[in-house]
């Protein structure tokens, strides 16, 4: 049975709605059922099914969109799936992503905090854990899923003697919350968000530690801190590091020595396990790692084999490249481990990554090149950073901090050395057009580009991080304009523009239309008003089928504004000036955007053209009749003297007419 | 009487032909018809001044008060034929100060209209460029207004 909830004090909004028909009751807190997450009791408000939950999504781990997809309608026994996700205000807290799932059917296998419990009998382990959780591993390995978040506090039964239930896995980037007991050592020395999704095998392996753990009735390697229990494992493996001297029922001894195996390859796949019996006769002659007789002293401290070498290096690249290139290594592979083959190819690798600068890229190529020589096992080693590459999208979304060295790895050609070095293990060619297209990304001038616009590419749920959104979660396109609408109510906010670098970012990497020109535009605007235009030629579409927006458009409206003096024609401006208010105050983005790209902008510009002319020439002819007062005097005196010679002559011939007729 | 004009590099000479032309004329009609030359002299005296003082191209001035003193003179000199031509008849011209004082009358009111025409027609044209300077600012300031064109310092002229 579920946990009895907790009930918290009512506070905040009563209820809300996710995926159109999920309400979540922040009143009532699920204690374990998230395995490590917040977890709320939710109901379907459309059938009025109860016994679900709804699981808080933490900041800066966004769940895993191809997983949601893909489970959307799955029926698969023994695992929780989604049923919707989507984002949800907690009472007097921010709003964050949840997802929704059955709620699980019991407490977990392992109770939280607990050192010991009874150990669990080899039918239990059997019937109850292992069939169960193989069969739904065995339905996700063929959806192309992973599970990864199999751990005690993440895996559920209701009563002693009932098969387990896998907690729900979806809310998180894969294995975020695995503790690097239940992980491949592989897995467990990345940065949890760095982990990838893996594959089936590294579920068989947590599967494997967890039926360990049950089968000891305790924790092993309790009291070891992550890079111990790691170092643990890479000198004695997994199981004999795990297992110790315990004495096990032997076939839980042979299942979990096979579960995990170093080499995912050597795990049994879950179809295999979900008969015990079959996949404890499939045996995989596993020759333990050559142990030297003296150890290598590095910066990680003394190192036995290849693979703990190979891990010191990767931890500390520039000393693994000074003990490369001194020849201490080489000494120590040859004497030491006597593996002459390994010293001759890190010799090489030496060869190839000789120091050309003082930034360290030498260093950290050969670091690189050195880690998948020495174990072909291991994930990427950048600069004291391991990570697989199916990773690099959550390792962004966890913070900027790692920003610069995987834009650095991404910019070099590590991923090609690092897929060549160990080829035989995966092909080199989708890894290397993917590093490409994140190239391509990252050198994206202006806004569309840069890691954020990676950071949202990789990451489709990932909530935008701009600041003028006031920690509304913004993942979808569609959520942008209303969050964008409620921020333009706030004063403060409006005094700048309403697209910021994220949200720049956010927009190139979730918009179905390109946008890289406006935004190119926008990095590139040489006033105010031409960035706020260019802002709304990019926020305009996403208002197709959207409720008016009369604070954004305001918003835009008050930067927009001066770009019609673009328009020098004054009764036509004011005329769209009018028209550009009435779209203001209708908040409708499409028709401000139609005002400010009126048509007549070109035929005003050749008015204006046209009018200075005119203007020229008028003033040309005003110039002329003052240059002209001159020739009007002499005009005036020439007139003057004619009419007064013609009214002498007249006086003459009519004096002559009285003389001839007095 | 009007100035010779200042913006005239010099005043029309006449010619020594025309000179000689002149003087013979005048002492032609002294000798044949002095009584008439004597009431031309007094009647035109003004006009004799002005063709003294008037340095201007063409001698307008003069030209005009010439004119008024033959439009006044005719009348007394178709007397004098009448009454004989002879030296009694035109002393009784000359004492009738009403023909003198008509005959300078006609000459200064031809000297005042001679100064007030290029006045008048100066102003007439003047006014008739206001008018057009006028109309031209006005379209002016209406693509001013239609375009919003007007600058600083950008007053017509």
């Amino acid at each position: 049975m579920p946990p009895p909830p907790a009930t918290l004090p009512a506070t905040g909004p009563p209820e809300t709605l996710i995926g159109g028909c999920y309400a979540v009751d922040f009143q009532q807190l699920l204690g374990e059922a998230g395995g490590g997450l917040p977890s709320f009791a939710a109901a379907d408000r459309r059938s009025g099914r109860g016994g679900l939950m709804a699981v808080q999504v933490p900041p800066l781990a966004p769940p895993r969109a191809q997983a949601l997809a893909l489970l959307a309608q799955a029926q698969i026994e023994s695992v929780l799936l989604p049923l919707a996700h989507g984002p949800a205000t907690p009472p007097g807290g921010a709003p964050a992503w949840f997802v929704v799932s059955q709620a699980p059917p019991g407490t977990p296998v392992w109770p939280a905090g607990a050192l010991t419990q009874r150990p669990w009998s080899e039918e239990e382990l059997l019937d109850c854990l292992l069939r169960p959780a193989a069969a739904a591993l065995a339905r996700l390995q063929a959806r192309h899923l992973t599970h990864r978040a199999i751990r005690p506090d993440n895996v559920f039964r209701a009563r002693p003697g009932d098969p387990v239930t896998l907690g729900l896995a979806w809310a998180t980037p894969p294995a975020l919350l695995q503790p690097a007991l239940f992980e491949p050592p592989y897995s467990a020395m990345c940065p949890p968000a760095g982990r990838g999704a893996g594959s089936i095998a590294d579920d068989v392996y947590a599967l494997g530690a967890l039926l360990l753990t049950l089968a000891l009735g305790r924790l092993p390697l309790a009291g070891l801190d992550d890079n111990a229990i790691i170092r643990a494992k890479l000198e004695r493996g997994s199981f004999a590091a795990l297992a110790g001297e315990a004495r096990l029922p032997p076939a839980i001894a042979d299942l979990a020595r096979g579960m995990l195996a170093e080499d995912p390859e050597h795990r049994p796949p879950p179809a295999l396990l979900a008969d015990p019996i079959a996949a404890r006769a499939r045996r995989v002659a596993a020759r333990p790692p050559p142990r030297a007789q003296q150890p290598l002293a590095t910066s990680a401290g003394p190192v036995w084999n290849a693979r703990m070498l190979a891990h010191a290096i990767a931890g500390d690249p520039a000393h693994g490249a000074h003990l490369l290139r001194s020849g201490a290594a080489d000494r120590w592979l040859r004497r030491g481990l006597g593996v002459p083959g390994l010293a001759v190819r890190l010799d090489d690798a030496a060869r190839q990554h000789e120091p050309d600068s003082e930034d360290g890229r030498a260093d950290a190529l050969l670091a690189l090149h050195a880690t998948a020589v020495l174990d072909p096992l291991a994930p990427l080693a950048w600069r004291g950073l391991a990570l697989w590459p199916d990773g690099i999208g959550a390792l962004l979304a966890a913070g900027p901090d790692r920003d610069a060295a995987l834009a650095e790895l991404l910019d070099s050609e590590a991923l090609a050395v690092w897929a060549a070095a160990r080829a035989d293990r995966l092909d080199p060619a989708p890894l290397a057009a993917e590093a490409h297209q994140q190239r391509a990304l990252l050198q994206l001038r202006g806004w569309a580009g840069g890691t954020p616009r990676l950071r949202y590419a990789l990451n489709p749920l990932l909530p935008c991080a701009s600041k003028l959104l006031a920690g509304r979660c913004v993942a979808r396109l569609a959520a942008l304009l209303p969050a964008l609408e409620a921020a333009g109510a706030q004063p403060d906010t409006t005094r700048l523009l309403p697209i910021d670098r994220d949200i720049a970012a956010f927009l190139a990497a979730r918009s179905e239309d390109r946008v890289e020109a406006p935004l190119a535009a926008l990095a590139t605007a040489r006033s105010p008003e031409a960035a706020a235009l260019a802002q709304l030629r990019l926020l305009a579409p996403l208002q197709q089928h959207q409720p008016p927006l009369p604070h954004l458009a305001a918003w835009l409206g008050a930067h927009v504004a001066p770009s019609l003096s673009r328009w020098q024609h004054r009764r036509h401006r004011a005329a769209l000036a009018a028209s550009l208010t009435t779209a203001i105050e209708a908040g409708d983005l499409p028709r401000m955007l139609a005002v400010l790209d009126d048509p007549t902008l070109d035929s005003d510009t050749q008015g204006v053209r046209a009018a200075v002319i005119a203007v020229q020439a008028l003033d040309q002819a005003l110039a002329a009749l003052q240059a002209a007062a001159p020739l009007r005097a002499q005009a005036a005196r020439r007139i003057g003297q004619d009419t007064m010679l013609g009214l002498g002559l007249s006086a003459v011939a009519v004096a002559a007419m009285a003389a001839l007729l007095g | 009487m009007r100035a010779a004009a200042p913006q005239r590099s010099s005043p029309v000479r006449p010619t020594s032909s025309r000179i000689w032309l002149q003087g013979l004329l005048c002492g032609t009609l002294i000798a044949v018809a002095a009584p008439a030359a004597l009431l031309l002299a007094v009647l035109g005296l003004p006009a004799l001044l002005a063709w003294l003082f008037d340095r201007a191209p063409g001698r307008p001035m003069a030209r005009n008060l010439a004119l008024a003193a033959a439009a006044a003179s005719l009348p007394a000199l178709a007397a004098l034929w009448h009454a004989g031509h002879n030296w009694a008849a035109c002393l009784d011209l000359l004492a009738d100060p009403s023909r003198l004082a008509l005959a300078w009358a006609l000459q200064a009111g031809f000297w005042l209209l001679g100064e007030l025409a290029p006045l008048a027609a100066r102003l007439a044209l003047d006014a008739a460029a206001a008018a057009q300077a006028t109309r031209l600012r006005a379209r002016r300031a209406e693509y001013e207004r239609e375009w919003g064109l007007r600058q600083a310092g950008d007053d017509p002229p």
